[in-house]
C-alpha cells in the first residue's frame, strides 16, 4: 500500500463522492415500477412526479445518509475495540434502539420531536441508553477496559431480545403492524420523513463524520494497541470516550430511522480497508461514501426486484440484500487473506 | 483540512439540491363525485363494494380480497402488513378506502398530498359497516341501494337475534380465531356482539382478542362450545379434523366431552361486511339445532 499523501486522499474522496452523487441520481428512477431518465428532463406525468418526489427522493437520500454513518461507526469501531468482528450494533446499541422503538409503539405513547415520530424518538433514547449502560458496567477502576466492553455489549442484546420479545407477546397484534417494517430494518421508513427531519439527520451525520475524522490520527494509534498509543500521547480513555459517544449518536441516527440494518456496518469498512489501506485519515471518508453507495445500491434492487421481476408486490427487507451481497462477499475475504492481511498493519 | 471542506461542500449541494426539490405537491383535495376508480384496502370494503354494484370500479384491492371471485382479478396493492404506496400512485385512483388505523394515518396523508383522497371506515362495530355502506353509496351516487342493503342486513341480523332469543339454553362459548397459536375474542369486540346476538354467551370475560391464550385457561373457562373460524382458503375437511383432534386432551372440557366443536369459514364469520349474515345464521344453527327443526 502506497503511503497516504494529499493528493491520493483527494483523488480516493472525490472519485467516490462522484460515484455516489451520479448512483443517487440513477436510484431515484428505479421502484416498483422504472421511470425513464429521459422523461425526467423531457418532463414526467403528475405520478411519475409524486413517485420521485415523495417515495424515490427521501430514500435515495436516508439511504446513502444511513449507509455512510453505519461503515463509518463500523470502521471506527473495528479500529478502537482491535476487532474485526466489531459492526456498529456489538455494543447493544441496536438492542437498546428496538427495546426504545417496541415500548413506544407498545406504551401508545405520542412523542414527536422535530417531526421525527414516537419510534423514532425512543429508538433514538434507547440507542444512546445502551451505550450509557455498556460504558458503566465495563468500567473496571474507572477506566473502560475493551474486552469489557465487548462482553457487556453481547450480553446486553441479548437481554435487550428478551424485552422486546415479552413486549411482543404482551402487544396486540394489530399494534405490531405499526413498527413491523421497521423491525426488520427498511428504508421504507424514510418516506415518512419530511425535508426537515432528513435535513438535521444530515446534519448530525456529516458533523458526526468530520469529528470523527478528526480524531483518525488516534485511531491510528490505538490500532496498534492502547499501550503504545498512551505512550505516543494520546488521552486513550477521553479520546476513546468520545469516539464511543459520536458513533452512538451516529448509529442511533441510523436505527432509529430505518431500524437495524445488518452487515453494511461491517463488511463495508472491511472492503474500504482492502482498498485504500488501514489509515483511518482515509479509511473513515472512504467507509463514509462506500457505506452510502453500498446501502443505496442494496436498497435500490431491495425495493424494486420483486415487483419488476413480478413476483410480487412486496419488497424485500433490505437486510436481505445487504446480507445476501455482504455475505458471500465476506466469507470470500476471510478465505483470500489472513486476518492480519486484511487487519494488520 | 482545506480539501475536507471542499468535499464537504459538494455533498451538501447535492443534499440542499435534492431537499429543494422535495417540496409538498399540493393540498388536501376534496373527495370526486363519483369515483370510478377505486383503490379498497380491506376485504370487507372490498365485498361491501361490489354488493353496493361498484366491482367495475375498484382498480385494485389487497392480497386478502378473495370475494367475490372477480376481486381476486384485480391489481394487488398490498397485504396484511404492507401497504405499496407507489403502486397506488402509478394506478392514478380518484379514492382509496381504508378502515380506520393508526398505522395508516401517516400514509393517508402522503396519498392526499399527491392529490389521492382517502377515506376511511372503523369497521370494528356493525354500526360502524352500517356507515361505511351509506357513505360509500353518497359518495358514489348509489345512496339508496346502500340504505335498503343495510336495512336488509339489520332485518337478516334482527331475524338471527330474535329466533335464538327464544332458545331454552344459553350456552357458553369461547370463539377462536386463530389457530394453532389460540387467539380467542373476548368482550367488547363485534364478534363478542354477534355470538350474544346467536343466543350464546362469551365465555370469555377479558376484553379485546386474547393472543396465545393458553389451553389450560380453555379448561378453566369449561366452555359449552368451542368455535374455531379459519380462512375460508384453508378451510377443508383435514384441516378441520385436525383441528377437533387437538383439544382430544381436554376432555374435562365440556363442549370436547360433547363433540361440540365447530370448524366455520372466517370470511364469513369474522369479516364485517355483507356476508356476516351468512356466516352467523350457519353458527346460529350449528349452535342451537332445535329452532331451527322444523325447517
Amino acid at each position: 500500500m502506497k503511503a497516504l499523501n494529499s493528493r491520493r486522499w483527494i483523488i480516493t474522496v472525490a472519485v467516490m463522492a462522484i460515484a455516489l452523487a451520479v448512483l443517487m441520481f440513477f436510484a431515484q428512477f428505479v421502484g416498483a415500477k422504472y421511470v425513464s431518465p429521459a422523461n425526467f428532463f423531457r418532463g414526467m406525468t403528475h405520478a411519475e412526479t409524486v413517485v420521485l418526489v415523495q417515495y424515490h427522493l427521501p430514500r435515495v437520500l436516508v439511504a446513502a445518509l444511513v449507509g455512510a454513518a453505519l461503515a463509518v461507526c463500523g470502521a471506527v469501531f473495528q479500529g478502537i475495540l482491535r476487532n474485526p468482528l466489531a459492526d456498529p450494533f456489538i455494543l447493544g446499541i441496536s438492542g437498546g434502539g428496538t427495546v426504545g422503538a417496541v415500548f413506544a409503539v407498545a406504551a401508545g405513547a405520542e412523542v414527536v420531536v422535530f417531526g421525527f415520530s414516537t419510534v423514532t424518538v425512543f429508538a433514538f433514547i434507547g440507542s444512546l441508553g445502551a451505550l450509557a449502560l455498556v460504558v458503566a458496567f465495563s468500567k473496571i477502576r474507572g477506566t473502560v477496559a475493551t474486552h469489557n466492553l465487548i462482553l457487556a455489549g453481547v450480553v446486553l442484546n441479548a437481554i435487550f431480545s428478551a424485552a422486546i420479545l415479552f413486549m411482543m407477546s404482551i402487544m396486540p397484534f394489530v399494534e405490531m403492524r405499526s413498527i413491523y417494517q421497521w423491525l426488520m430494518g427498511s428504508l421504507y421508513n424514510a418516506i415518512a420523513l419530511e425535508p426537515p427531519q432528513i435535513g438535521v439527520a444530515a446534519v448530525i451525520v456529516f458533523v458526526g463524520a468530520l469529528l470523527l475524522l478528526a480524531m483518525a490520527k488516534s485511531m491510528n494509534l490505538f490500532a496498534l494497541g492502547e499501550e503504545t498509543a498512551r505512550q505516543m500521547g494520546v488521552r486513550a480513555e477521553r479520546t476513546r470516550l468520545a469516539c464511543l459517544i459520536l458513533t452512538a449518536i451516529l448509529t442511533g441516527v441510523a436505527v432509529s430511522i430505518t431500524g437495524p440494518i445488518g452487515f453494511v456496518g461491517l463488511i463495508v469498512p472491511h472492503i474500504m480497508r482492502l482498498l485504500v489501506g488501514p489509515d483511518h485519515r482515509i479509511l473513515l471518508p472512504a467507509s463514509f461514501f462506500g457505506g452510502a453507495i453500498f446501502l443505496l445500491v442494496a436498497d435500490s434492487v431491495a425495493r424494486s426486484v420483486l415487483p419488476l421481476t413480478g413476483l410480487s408486490l412486496s419488497e424485500l427487507p433490505v437486510g436481505v440484500a445487504t446480507a445476501l451481497c455482504g455475505g458471500p462477499f465476506f466469507l470470500w475475504l476471510l478465505r483470500a487473506r489472513s486476518r492480519r492481511a486484511i487487519f494488520g498493519k | 483540512m482545506r480539501y475536507l471542506s471542499r468535499v464537504v461542500q459538494f455533498c451538501l449541494c447535492i443534499g440542499l439540491a435534492a431537499l429543494a426539490c422535495c417540496g409538498p405537491a399540493s393540498g388536501n383535495p376534496a373527495l370526486p363525485a363519483p369515483p370510478k376508480k377505486i383503490v379498497s384496502l380491506s376485504p370487507a370494503v372490498t365485498e361491501i363494494l361490489y354488493e353496493l354494484g361498484l366491482g367495475d370500479r375498484v382498480i385494485a384491492d389487497t392480497a386478502f380480497c378473495n370475494y367475490p371471485a372477480d376481486a381476486m382479478n384485480k391489481e394487488k396493492v398490498g397485504d396484511f402488513f404492507t401497504v405499496n404506496e407507489e403502486k397506488i400512485i402509478w394506478l392514478e385512483p380518484d379514492l382509496v378506502i381504508d378502515t380506520t388505523s393508526m398505522a395508516h394515518k401517516a400514509m393517508w396523508r402522503r396519498l392526499n398530498r399527491a392529490g389521492i383522497p382517502v377515506v376511511d371506515f372503523d369497521v370494528n362495530t356493525m354500526e360502524g359497516v352500517y356507515g361505511a355502506y351509506v357513505e360509500i353509496g353518497k359518495a358514489a351516487g348509489v345512496e339508496e341501494k346502500a340504505r335498503e342493503l343495510v336495512d336488509s342486513l339489520k332485518g337478516q341480523l334482527a331475524a338471527i337475534r330474535d329466533r335464538c332469543a327464544s332458545a331454552a339454553t344459553r350456552p357458553r362459548v369461547m370463539f377462536f380465531v386463530e389457530y394453532p397459536n389460540l387467539t380467542v375474542v373476548g368482550k367488547g369486540t363485534f364478534i363478542d356482539r354477534l355470538i350474544t346476538d346467536a343466543g350464546c354467551e362469551n365465555a370469555v370475560t377479558q376484553a379485546g382478542w386474547q393472543q396465545n391464550f393458553p389451553k389450560e385457561l380453555v379448561a378453566e373457562m369449561k366452555p359449552d362450545i368451542i368455535i374455531h373460524a379459519v380462512d375460508g382458503s384453508m378451510l377443508t375437511a383435514r384441516y378441520a379434523k385436525e383441528i377437533r383432534d387437538s383439544w382430544a386432551d381436554a376432555a374435562n372440557v365440556p363442549a370436547v366431552a360433547e363433540g361440540r366443536i365447530f370448524i366455520v369459514n372466517g370470511d364469513t364469520t369474522t369479516r364485517p361486511g355483507p356476508r356476516i349474515v351468512i356466516g352467523w345464521s350457519e353458527i346460529a344453527r350449528l349452535v342451537h339445532p332445535e329452532l331451527y327443526e322444523q325447517e
